[in-house]
């Protein structure tokens, strides 16, 4: 039931997005554009704005179940992708492919992974096993880290790329067409795993010794679900840049709205909504300089994390 | 001690002559003498050397030197050896109070901009310290941090994206950099970064005292508000000023403190203070010259040096902690 309200209402407003845009659609109008097949309005809308929300969507999601999976297997609201520098390293690996001419997503794929096993290993102790504190700690050093080496690449490209990459940067669907669509589809398909580990993570947090009594083979769990969650947010960089603070906000939103559980599936819609009611704003806003939708996710998810890191502080002092 | 002091500021200087040197072009050490010698308006070589890279090479130095002491006084402060001015969002509100500022009111005087960013700094430091919460802030205090200083960049982006004929302008507020510097400048806000540094020499005692436990501190005659309020001054009058004269640069803050504690390792805050100034200048002075010598024609700016630099320190600092608390 709560899954289903929340899917109308990421649908509301990818259809909601559907409309708007430089010239807004009247619900009718847009109705018989999206039925009316390939000419005039429809053309435009099902050239430009369909495989835009449709990209926004998927990487909404990928965000947002990443997100949650981190979150949840480091025990630590706050430790989101794009806090412990997987989206950053997803996104130095993107700019490096871009660079050499090799394919984005391949690019990205390799930055999360190196940035996965990286942290790993710089939080593994021989005794103790990954703590995570540790690799939240570590994971800001990362996102500096990437963020810095991508920066200074940016500077050594032309001024032409430049500009395009520091948008990019940001976070932003500007470019969004049917190619970027089939390379969603991917991301689909590997998000499937996630969506349906909502019991798996949601035991595991009961801590490894209840986990490992519950049957669960607990390091496998965690290696895979990190590896993917991994992949997932990396592919999601590639299709649209970094678009910071969503796989963050959505983990809580997502709590909020299931009683405390950690459901992938919720979060992933989540994300979804968040993504597309951030690009919605970023093409009504601007119609001069195109704003990045990174721009806005940042504005709204940043206070989310000051008010997670407040209420941590309050839980852990009193 | 003072020796080891002597022997630091000795390799600064050297540092700060190689920066004279070396940049787009490299000149040689008898140009710098004949400029000494007999300064010549008309030789380009001279003009470079004396207008453009001397301001740039003292802006360094200072710029060093503030960045260190604020880290310091965050860290001992804080009792969070993971403090700094870059991580704890303090350099991200001065920077974003200096454009708003400017955003606002239009092109403003030197003196008003920093004016702005050291009320910006200090705004930075009560509003980040307070969402941190007390207690074992080590995690807290970095991530409430990055979340205020991503916060404090987006709205600076988002009026930088807003006003895309201003763009050069507000990009040096966004990435730290010795572009911009310049005599003028540097005149009008050395004075106040050695305030911030006597301000920290000053209660250096006292935070020695507090850092035994506020109790113990108070039977000691310490007054913890007084005290505070001063290392408060003391950060955002160096944070603020060095943010107004090189934009946010982070790292500086974290890593002299900790190469001061290596050097002496059982000495006062006050020599630690002492040390750690040059320590942080030589490190702006190196980071600028390896910046202006990696990329020719064109730089890498300070930020971005030192972040790349600074990160894997702080990487393996974090390591070591964990390790010792584990």
């Amino acid at each position: 039931m709560r899954h289903f309200l929340l899917f109308l209402l990421t649908l509301t407003l990818a259809f909601l997005a559907l409309s708007a845009g430089r010239n807004w659609l009247s619900p009718p109008e847009l109705l018989e554009a999206l039925l009316g097949g390939p000419q005039g309005v429809g053309r435009m809308v099902w050239s430009l704005r369909v495989p835009r929300v449709l990209v926004g969507v998927v990487a909404g999601c990928c965000f947002g179940v990443a997100g949650i999976v981190f979150q949840s297997l480091l025990r630590n609201p706050l430790a989101s992708p794009d806090i412990i520098g997987l989206s950053q390293s997803a996104a130095l690996g993107a700019v490096v492919a871009l660079m050499a001419g090799l394919p984005i997503m391949f690019g990205a794929w390799v930055g999360g992974l190196s940035a996965i096993l990286l942290l790993a290993w710089l939080a593994g102790h021989p005794r103790h096993g990954i703590e995570p504190r540790a690799v939240v700690l570590q994971g800001l050093g990362l996102a500096i880290l990437s963020g810095a080496a991508t920066e200074a690449l940016i500077l050594r490209a032309g001024d032409n790329d430049a500009g395009m990459m520091m948008t990019w940067l940001a976070g932003t669907l500007n470019g969004a067409g049917w190619p970027e669509v089939h390379d969603a589809l991917w991301l689909v398909l590997m998000m499937v795993p996630l969506l349906l580990s909502g019991r798996t993570i949601d035991r595991l947090e009961l801590g490894d010794d209840l986990a490992r009594a519950l049957g669960l083979r607990v390091g496998f769990l965690r290696a895979t679900l990190g590896l993917n969650a991994a992949l997932v947010v990396a592919g999601a960089v590639a299709l649209c840049g970094p678009m910071t603070f969503v796989a963050l906000a959505a983990g809580p939103i997502a709590r909020l709205v299931c009683y405390g559980r950690p459901d992938p599936i919720a979060a992933a819609l989540a994300g979804a909504s968040f993504v597309t009611i951030a690009d919605m704003l970023a093409r009504s806003f601007s119609s001069m300089a195109l704003l990045p939708g990174g721009l806005y996710t940042a504005l709204i998810g940043a206070p989310i994390l000051i008010l997670a890191v407040r209420r941590q502080a309050r839980r852990e002092t009193s | 001690m003072f020796s080891r002091l002597g022997f630091l500021w000795l390799v600064v200087l050297l540092a700060f002559i190689t920066a004279l040197f070396i940049g787009a072009q490299d000149y040689s050490p008898a140009v710098l003498w004949q400029a000494i010698r007999a300064y010549d308006p008309g030789d380009a070589a001279q003009v470079i050397l004396i207008e453009m890279r001397l301001p740039r090479a003292l802006t360094a130095v200072t710029v060093g030197a503030a960045l260190a002491v604020s880290g310091l006084v965050m860290q001992a402060l804080t009792r969070n050896p993971l403090a700094d001015p870059g991580l704890t969002g303090v350099n991200a509100g001065a920077a974003l109070a200096v454009v708003g500022g400017l955003w606002i009111f239009g092109p403003l005087p030197r003196s008003l901009i920093a004016t702005l960013a050291i009320t910006g700094a200090a705004g930075a430091v009560v509003l980040v310290r307070m969402l941190a919460g007390g207690g074992d802030n080590t995690l807290r205090l970095p991530l409430a941090g990055v979340a205020f200083a991503s916060l404090c960049m987006a709205i600076v982006s988002f009026i930088v994206l807003l006003n895309p004929e201003a763009r050069n302008v507000y990009r040096f507020w966004m990435v730290g950099s010795l572009t911009l510097a310049d005599t003028s400048a540097l005149l009008t806000l050395a004075p106040v970064v050695l305030v911030g540094i006597g301000c920290a020499l000053l209660i250096s005692r006292q935070i020695e005292a507090l850092m035994l436990g506020t109790e113990m501190g108070t039977a000691l005659g310490v007054s913890a508000d007084r005290v505070l309020s001063i290392g408060l001054l003391s950060i955002a009058l160096t944070a603020g000023a060095s943010v107004a004269l090189a934009g946010p640069v982070s790292f500086i803050g974290l890593i002299a403190p900790h190469l001061a504690r290596r050097i002496v390792p059982r000495a006062g805050l006050a020599a630690q203070v002492l040390l750690a100034c040059p320590m942080g200048a030589c490190l702006a002075l190196l980071a600028d010259t390896a910046g202006r010598r990696l990329v020719r024609p064109g730089e890498l700016p300070l930020s971005i040096l030192l972040a790349a630099i600074g990160a894997p320190i702080f990487m393996l600092l974090v390591r070591r902690m964990l390790r010792e608390s584990a």
